[in-house]
C-alpha cells in the first residue's frame, strides 16, 4: 500500500484517519418503512418490503418481476451479503416459482462431441471450485445518472457478494468435449419471456468460458441458493457484471458462430468509450457488451446529511471493490480530493470480493463536511471524480461522497 | 395372515389412498396443476445436500393513482410488469416515452396497438410521478 509522498506528513498533521471506532453517528434514515434513495431530479422515495419469500427488508423497485435493491445498512458490516437482504433482478415476470432438485436437468449441447444431460445429484459429484464474487448488477446505481435515464431506478443497493461454490464451467465443457471452431458459450434459465420475445441468454467467449473461474454455483454462502437468487444453479463470472450470471441456469450451448440474440447484440451494450463515457443525449456511438467491472467504494455505516457530535471522533466505514483485480487501497478526502488520506482495510477474501474499509474522523469544529470514498485496484484503475453518462445508464464508478454535519 | 398378505394390503390400502388422494384434489382444483417439487425431495453429493424449493410471490400492492388515463396504461403495460416499473421512473419526455413503448412492442412484443401510443404517452406523461420535482 504504497502512500504518495508527502501524504504521510499531512496526514499526521491534521491528523485526519486513524483506526478503529471511537464516535457516535446518528440512525442513518433508511431505518423507515420508505427509503429515500437520494436520486438527482426527485421520485426517489420507495417502499421497503419484507413481503418476498427467503427475502428480508427490501427496497420494493417492482413487484413483478421482482426488483428488490439491497439497503446499504444490510451491507454494513457484511463483506459477505446475508441470503435474505440479497438483491434481486428478473427481466421477464414468469419467473421460476417451484424446482424438484430430483427432476431438474441441466444441459450441455451445441457444438460440442457429446450432448450432456446433468442431474444435480451428478453436478455434486463433480470436481468443485470456491470463489468469492460480487454480484452487481450492470445497471447498478443508474438513478444517479444525471440526466437521468429510463429503467429500473436502482440506487446503489444491485450488489452483494457471496462465497460461491460450484463445478467450473471448463469442466463441464471438457466432458461435452468442445468441438474445434468454438467461439462462445451461451446460457439460459428457466424464466421465460412473453410470447414471441427473445429468452434471456447471455454468452461469454469460449476463452473466457474455460479459464477455471466462472463456475456452475449452487451454494452461495455456505447453503443452496434462494430461489429469487437463481436456485438451484447459477452462472458465476467472478469480475463481470451480473447481466452474464444467468440465474435459474438450466441449459449451456456452445456456438460456433458469435451470439447475434437480442440480449448480447442489442441490450447490456456500452459505448466503446473510455469509461463507457459519451455525452449526454448521444446516440450513435460504436457500441461492446459490458463486460468488466471496475473499482468502487461505499459509505455503509453513515448516510449523506448524517449528524455527528461535533468535537468528537467518529467511526466511519463502507466496503470496496476492485473489479478484476484486488483492491489495492482505499482512500478518503474531505476536501474535495486536493488531499487523500488512506483507510484501513478489512480482511482479503480474494480479489473479486468485497473488502471491508474503516477510519475515524477526528474530531471536528461544527460545521458541514463532505466526505469522498475513493477505491484503487491493484492494476492501478480508479474511480473518477466527474460522473460518466450513457443513455442505459451502465458502470456508474464516480467516487461516492457523503455531506456530514458536526453539531 | 402371513407376512407377505399384509404387506400386500398395506401396499392395496396405500394405493386405494393414493389414488383416491389424487382424484380428490383434482377434483378439487382441477386448474392447478403446477410442477410442484416434491416436499422435502432432496439430492446429496461431496457432502452437499439440495433441497427441493416452492416459494408462493407476494399480492402486488402499487397500484396506479386513479386518473382518466389508468384505463389506457393497464390496457398496455402492466400485464407484463407491476405498476412500480412505470411509477418509478424519472420525468421522461414524450419522445422517450415513445421510445419505451416502440421497445416494448418491440422487443418484448407487447401488443399495444399503435392507435393507442398517442393516448399513452398522454397518459404517462401526465402521471403525478412524472411532475417536475419540487
Amino acid at each position: 500500500m504504497a502512500d504518495r509522498p508527502g501524504l504521510h506528513d499531512r496526514r499526521r498533521a491534521i491528523g485526519l484517519i486513524g483506526i478503529g471506532g471511537a464516535g457516535i453517528v446518528t440512525a442513518p434514515a433508511w431505518s423507515q418503512a420508505l427509503v429515500k434513495l437520494g436520486l438527482p431530479g426527485g421520485n426517489d422515495t420507495r417502499a421497503t418490503t419484507g413481503g418476498f419469500p427467503g427475502k428480508g427488508d427490501m427496497i420494493l423497485q417492482r413487484a413483478r418481476a421482482p426488483l428488490l435493491e439491497t439497503p446499504m445498512d444490510a451491507l454494513d458490516g457484511n463483506v459477505f451479503t446475508p441470503h435474505d437482504r440479497f438483491f434481486v433482478r428478473w427481466h421477464y415476470s414468469d419467473i421460476p416459482t417451484s424446482v424438484d432438485v430430483g427432476r431438474f436437468r441441466l444441459t450441455v449441447g451445441g457444438a460440442v462431441r457429446r450432448r450432456l444431460s446433468i442431474s444435480l445429484a451428478q453436478l455434486l459429484t463433480m470436481p468443485r471450485v470456491e470463489i468469492a464474487a460480487i454480484n452487481q448488477c450492470s445497471g447498478n446505481s443508474r438513478g444517479h445518472f444525471f440526466p437521468r435515464v429510463p429503467g429500473a431506478q436502482w440506487g446503489n443497493g444491485a450488489i452483494g457478494n457471496a462465497k460461491w461454490v460450484g463445478v467450473s464451467l471448463r469442466h463441464l465443457l471438457d466432458l461435452a468435449g468442445v468441438a474445434p471452431g468454438a467461439v462462445a458459450v451461451r446460457v439460459g434459465g428457466l424464466d421465460t419471456p412473453p410470447p414471441g420475445a427473445a429468452p434471456f441468454e447471455k454468452s461469454i467467449a469460449i476463452d473466457h468460458a474455460r479459464d477455471g473461474e466462472v463456475m456452475v454455483a449452487f451454494q452461495m454462502n455456505g447453503t443452496q441458493l434462494p430461489m429469487l437468487n437463481g436456485f438451484p444453479l447459477r452462472l458465476v463470472v467472478p469480475g463481470w457484471y451480473s447481466t452474464y450470471w444467468v440465474k435459474a441456469l438450466d441449459r449451456i450451448e456452445v456456438l460456433d458462430v458469435p451470439d447475434t440474440g437480442y440480449w448480447m447484440d442489442k441490450a447490456y451494450r456500452i459505448p466503446d468509450t473510455p469509461g463507457a463515457n459519451v455525452v449526454p443525449g448521444a446516440k450513435d456511438f460504436p457500441t461492446v457488451p459490458i463486460n468488466r467491472m471496475i473499482p468502487r467504494a461505499f459509505f455503509t455505516n453513515i448516510a449523506d446529511g448524517a449528524k455527528v457530535v461535533a468535537r468528537s471522533p467518529f467511526y466511519i466505514r463502507g466496503l470496496a471493490m476492485g473489479g478484476t483485480s484486488a483492491v489495492a487501497r482505499v482512500d478518503l478526502s474531505m476536501d474535495g480530493g486536493r488531499s487523500w488520506h488512506t483507510a484501513s482495510l478489512g480482511a482479503d477474501h480474494g480479489k473479486y470480493g468485497f473488502r471491508l474499509w474503516e477510519a475515524t474522523v477526528p474530531a471536528q469544529s461544527p460545521g458541514t463536511y463532505t466526505i469522498a470514498v475513493r477505491c484503487t485496484n491493484a492494476a492501478g484503475q480508479t474511480q473518477v471524480q466527474q460522473p460518466i453518462w450513457n443513455p442505459a445508464g451502465f458502470m456508474r464508478n464516480a467516487i461516492e461522497s457523503i455531506a456530514v454535519t458536526a453539531a | 395372515m402371513t407376512g407377505r398378505s399384509i404387506a400386500l394390503s398395506a401396499l392395496a390400502l396405500f394405493a386405494v389412498l393414493v389414488i383416491g388422494w389424487l382424484a380428490l384434489i383434482h377434483r378439487i382444483d382441477p386448474v392447478a396443476a403446477p410442477p410442484i417439487a416434491a416436499l422435502g425431495s432432496a439430492v446429496s453429493g461431496g457432502g452437499v445436500t439440495l433441497v427441493s424449493d416452492s416459494i408462493t410471490l407476494p399480492e402486488e400492492v402499487a397500484a396506479l393513482p386513479d386518473t382518466p388515463g389508468t384505463a389506457v396504461i393497464t390496457a398496455n403495460c402492466t400485464a407484463c410488469h407491476s405498476p412500480e416499473m412505470i411509477l418509478t421512473q424519472p420525468q421522461l419526455n414524450a419522445e422517450k416515452w415513445q421510445a419505451t413503448i416502440d421497445k416494448m412492442r418491440g422487443v418484448y412484443k407487447a401488443p399495444i396497438a399503435p392507435a393507442d401510443d398517442k393516448a399513452l404517452i398522454a397518459a404517462l406523461t401526465a402521471l403525478p410521478s412524472q411532475a417536475p420535482a419540487q
